[in-house]
């Protein structure tokens, strides 16, 4: 007849089963906590590499665009929502000379529809190759090479159809690269040099869409990027542009992301607090719990000492059954947060309208490990008190208080 | 193996009085010894009893197993002392309730490294007491006496010299009280030591030595 | 065994409801909010002014196709929905039956109903009819999430029950 040896392991989850209520309240606290460390983790971590990503990406420090679309350029930026507006190019030049500018390029924008003639409706973004100093480098990154005409790069979010294209106003353009994912407007949008999106905008009328305000691209521009000169301050030049130049309105990269920033400072704080607090909490519940229930059960442990358990198998069978609790919590609430979160990044960060971008798998499992490892802790933690007090308890006097 | 007590004393403080549980007292057990302290509550026999147990330490006087004196063990010591060479049977209910009569019995053989096949001796001791049939039951389906059985099957689990029994037989009949006896007997015949404490008059056995216990002394034979 | 049937029945039973009606009412398809815009008013916004970038009010734009263009564009999530409807209400009834039959053997045939059925809940919304491509659609984000776990979960739940029943008629015991 073989049967199962009576480790502490088997006795504490003997215990455990017992108690089944019990120790399914003190299991949930854990799982409770366990999910707002992980859960918490993850969305912090995510915003912050959102925002991180964000800040590279821009680029450029200012933006001019036409008056009265400041808003709308700020959500091709955050949200890839498409939109097109158009100036007169000679405002490149303007800028161009306008003290502290280092360097200015110009952008055309389209949109495609959601229509027969296009895979989707999407930002299309024109860039000079020639003056170009934001899209080329993390092209360069990405697609190695010089973007050709006729060719499009597309940001991340792009479904292309299966033979790797897009079609765009009743014309197939094959697509060369796909950016990484940067949790910004960019993932949404189609980049090309000028000489493809003239040639778009020539389908496009053909298609009889009449983007009626643009000529063509070359008779009109949609924006210009500005990089500022070292030592010069953005804001002053963007000062300096707005006096100088009527009916446009800059936008201060910087200042953009500060906003932003600072909304998610405040949230990632929120939920790093909530953290804090709820392990605190959880440690301090089981430590009560766990006193009061030890606590009542003196004379089984005087049981155990009289057949000749030590003092520190005493403390050994308290500190399992702890951590068997807090394990079981710990596992389930890791699990349900993985499920909850890690599927629904681009909902959560729909939903939040911040830069969300969900770190790499390794990271993630790095940070679901180590909200692990800081539920795991907190049974033993919460029980250390209670099993050392009573492996101090004299046996003689603890078995005579049952009589 | 002979457990010699000589000149053991035993003080209690409480509050500002002091007084003696035990004292000065002297006994010798012998393998296939069947020994019985009888007194009233609160004469000391008990505390005599975990003395001997290793359960406390005495003031003053020595308790030699094989030659040693448990007074200077340490932790580890006396647990294992109390583990191997004495067994245990306490007074009332000692089962542990989550685990089976045969967990309840198996359980010592795991708190120190052992060898053997613990569960078919766990078999064979509860045939022995009489039980077998309640091997997978759990404390609270048993009653008293079937309780008390288990604990006396597992108090011989590891073989131990000398089986302390305290009041084994204070919450049980008449009937019950003949049929531990009777199984007490047979334990000291099979050469463990039995040594027990009682108030139970009725609880004698014709051929156990009899020691009397009174205000902390022990008289009887030596 | 009472305990079994009542957590399963249940189980399957919200499961299924939620497969069923969670594509149209709390996580919803994009074919839900049907496109209401005219052509004149899309048209309109085209004019040289942003357009609203969600498709989900986009209808037509441009003045060429004029009218034609007015009627609602059926995305294939929305197919989606009408065929999860359908295996939501099976995985729903089949959990009913769960609870109301106490033949094991029925039971076991039961669960291997439901993991089928599972499945196909599972391969409805990512290979056989599939949602919308844009990521920022809430059918991909947040629908197509949802119905993988809650498939999933049934078909996970019902193999194990299955497993379960197996065993537990193995031993001989008489099935409640």
């Amino acid at each position: 007849m073989k049967q199962t040896p009576l480790t502490n392991g088997r006795l504490s989850f003997y215990s455990l089963k017992r108690r089944p209520f019990r120790a399914a309240c003190l299991i949930l606290i854990v799982t409770i906590l366990a999910f707002t460390l992980s859960g918490g983790s993850v969305l912090t971590a995510s915003l912050e590499n959102g925002m991180n990503s964000m800040s590279q990406r821009l680029g450029a420090d200012l933006m001019v665009v036409p008056e009265g679309y400041k808003a709308d350029m700020e959500e091709v930026l955050l949200k890839g929502d498409p939109c097109h507006f158009y100036f007169s190019p000679t405002i490149t030049q303007q800028v161009a000379q306008i003290e502290g500018v280092a360097q200015v390029t110009a952008q055309f924008f389209l949109t495609s529809l959601s229509e027969s003639c296009c895979s989707a409706q999407v930002q299309l973004i024109g860039f000079d190759p020639e003056t170009d100093f934001v899209i080329q480098p993390w092209i360069a990154r990405t697609y190695g090479s010089v973007v050709e005409n006729g060719v499009l790069i597309a940001g991340s979010d792009i479904v292309l159809e299966s033979d790797h294209t897009l079609r765009l106003f009743n014309c197939s353009y094959p697509v060369a690269a796909q950016f990484e994912k940067t949790a910004t407007g960019l993932d949404s949008s189609v980049f090309m040099n000028m000489d493809t999106m003239k040639s778009l905008f020539v389908s496009a009328r053909k298609a009889g869409i009449n983007f009626l305000a643009a000529d063509e691209p070359g008779g009109s521009v949609s924006s210009i990027l500005v990089k500022v000169k070292k030592g010069h301050d953005p804001e002053t030049v963007a000062g300096l542009i707005k006096s100088r130049i009527p009916h446009i309105d800059v936008i201060v990269s910087k200042s953009m992301i500060t906003g932003i920033a600072d909304n998610l400072g405040s949230l990632v704080g929120y939920i790093r607090v909530l953290s804090i607090l709820l392990w605190v909490i959880a440690v301090l519940v089981l430590t009560a719990v766990f006193s009061f229930t030890i606590n009542e059960r003196k004379k089984e442990f005087a049981v155990l000492r009289i057949l000749g358990a030590t003092r520190k198998r005493l403390v050994r069978l308290v500190l399992t059954e702890s951590l068997l609790l807090s394990v079981m919590g710990g596992i389930a609430g890791t699990a349900a947060a993985a499920v909850l979160v890690l599927p629904f990044s681009a909902y959560i960060g729909e939903r939040l309208q911040l830069p969300y971008l969900q770190p790499d798998a390794g990271v993630v499992l790095g940070i679901l490990a180590l909200s692990l490892l800081l539920s795991f802790v907190v049974g033993p933690l919460a029980s250390i008190y209670a099993a050392v007090r009573i492996s101090r308890a004299e046996t003689y006097l603890t078995m005579r208080e049952g009589e | 193996m002979v457990v010699r007590v000589s000149q053991l004393t035993k003080e209690f403080k409480r509050g500002n009085t002091s007084f003696f549980a035990v004292k000065n007292a002297g006994l010798s057990v012998y393998p296939g010894d069947f020994v019985s302290i009888i007194g009233r509550s609160g004469s000391g026999k008990t505390t005599l009893l975990n003395l001997i147990a290793g359960l406390l330490k005495p003031t003053s006087g020595s308790i030699e197993i094989g030659g040693k004196d448990i007074a200077s063990f340490n932790d580890a010591e006396a647990s294992r002392y109390r583990n191997a060479i004495i067994g245990y049977v306490p007074q009332g209910q000692s089962l542990l309730a989550n685990l089976t009569v045969l967990d309840n019995v198996r359980l010592p053989f795991y708190f120190f490294r052992r060898e053997g096949d613990v569960t078919k001796k766990a078999m064979t001791l509860l045939e022995q007491v009489g039980i077998p049939h309640l091997a997978h039951m759990y404390p609270r389906q048993l009653s008293g006496g079937e309780m008390r059985r288990v604990a006396i099957a597992r108090a011989l689990i590891n073989d131990p010299a000398v089986l302390l029994a305290d009041e084994p037989t204070s919450d049980l009949d008449v009937q019950t009280t003949a049929e531990m006896m009777k199984l007490f007997r047979e334990i000291s015949m099979n050469g463990t030591a039995v040594l027990m404490v009682t108030h139970d008059l009725e609880a004698i056995h014709e051929e156990a030595r009899i020691f009397r216990m009174e205000a902390g002394v022990l008289t009887g034979q030596a | 065994m009472v305990k079994n049937r009542l957590i399963t029945g249940i189980l399957f039973l919200l499961l299924g409801v939620f497969i069923a009606f969670g594509p149209i009412t709390v996580f919803p398809v994009c074919g839900v909010h049907t496109m209401k815009e005219t052509a004149t008013e899309s048209a309109g916004k085209m004019d040289g002014h942003n357009s609203e970038g969600s498709i989900q009010t986009a209808g037509s734009t441009g003045d060429h196709t004029a009218s034609a263009a007015a009627a609602s564009k059926v995305m294939k999530c929305h197919w989606t929905a009408r065929a999860e409807l359908g295996v939501g209400l099976v995985i729903a009834l089949l959990g009913l039956l769960l609870l109301i039959f106490r033949s094991v053997q029925v039971r076991i045939g039961l669960s291997i109903a439901l993991g089928l059925n599972g499945i196909l809940a599972l391969l409805i919304p990512t290979v056989l009819i599939g949602v919308c491509g844009n990521v920022k659609m809430t059918c991909r984000s947040l629908t197509l999430p949802v119905l993988v776990i809650l498939a999933s979960v049934v078909t996970v739940a019902a193999a194990a029950n299955a497993f379960y029943l197996y065993h537990f008629n193995r031993k001989g015991q008489v099935g409640t």
